[in-house]
């Protein structure tokens, strides 16, 4: 059973690595992100994500149906509201009968969110804040 | 007609913002009237996107009729 949500709860992995475990699917492959304190020399402190939750939910299972088309199953779920370090924001899994599958799938699946799913982050670094997307 | 506003947008200008617009309007004009009442904001409207019904929107031309909301989507960051 596929699971696509947007949540402002902490993300359960265990729970969620569970749902994925099939007799038909022969390899899981997981995408975890969580939040980082270095990129290069800029250090964060904490992350504020916000979304268009009917759309992103939307847009989320767009990516997930291709994936489901092609008989896996797919979990993406996505946190938001206000993350400290190491909290995780995103989950992404993908079951398939063989690995090769897994692991293709599943980076489709977080670099198309990337691109696509209106989730936007406000990362307070420790000099500035700076908004995702936006460059400096 | 209600826009609704997101990221940077909705911080500095609000969650939502009320625009007219014709009948056959394109994305375009949405973007295009923010910019002229917030010129400031004109380089992110730029690179943002219009959903109308939560799709993003191409070159269409939108009968208001069809339209129940409209929303600016800046550059996305999930992830």
């Amino acid at each position: 059973m596929s699971l696509i949500k947007i949540t402002d709860q902490p993300i359960n992995t265990d729970e969620l690595t569970k749902s994925l475990i099939h007799p038909e699917f022969g390899g899981v492959d997981i995408f975890i992100g969580n939040i980082r304190k270095f990129t290069d020399e800029i250090e964060t402190e904490k992350i504020e994500y916000t979304t268009y939750k009917q759309m992103a939910e939307k847009e989320m299972q767009k990516l997930a149906d291709q994936v489901l088309a092609k008989g896996m199953d797919v979990v993406m779920v996505h946190r938001v509201g206000e993350l400290e370090l190491a909290d995780i924001a995103v989950f992404i899994g993908v079951a398939a009968p063989h690995r090769a599958e897994a692991f293709e799938n599943c980076q489709f699946l977080i670099d198309q969110l990337k691109k696509t799913v209106p989730i936007w982050k406000k990362e307070y670094d420790r000099d500035k804040i700076r908004w995702g997307g936006l460059g400096e | 007609m209600k826009v609704k506003l997101f990221s940077i947008l909705a911080e500095e200008i609000g969650s939502t913002i009320d625009l007219s617009l014709n009948d056959g309007f394109y994305a375009k004009d949405v973007k295009d009237s923010i910019k002229k009442a917030y010129p400031d904001f004109s380089d992110i409207l730029d690179q943002s996107l219009v959903a109308i019904n939560e799709e993003y929107a191409n070159d269409e031309a939108f009968k208001l009729a069809d339209v129940t909301e409209i929303a600016i989507i800046p550059p996305v960051s999930g992830g």
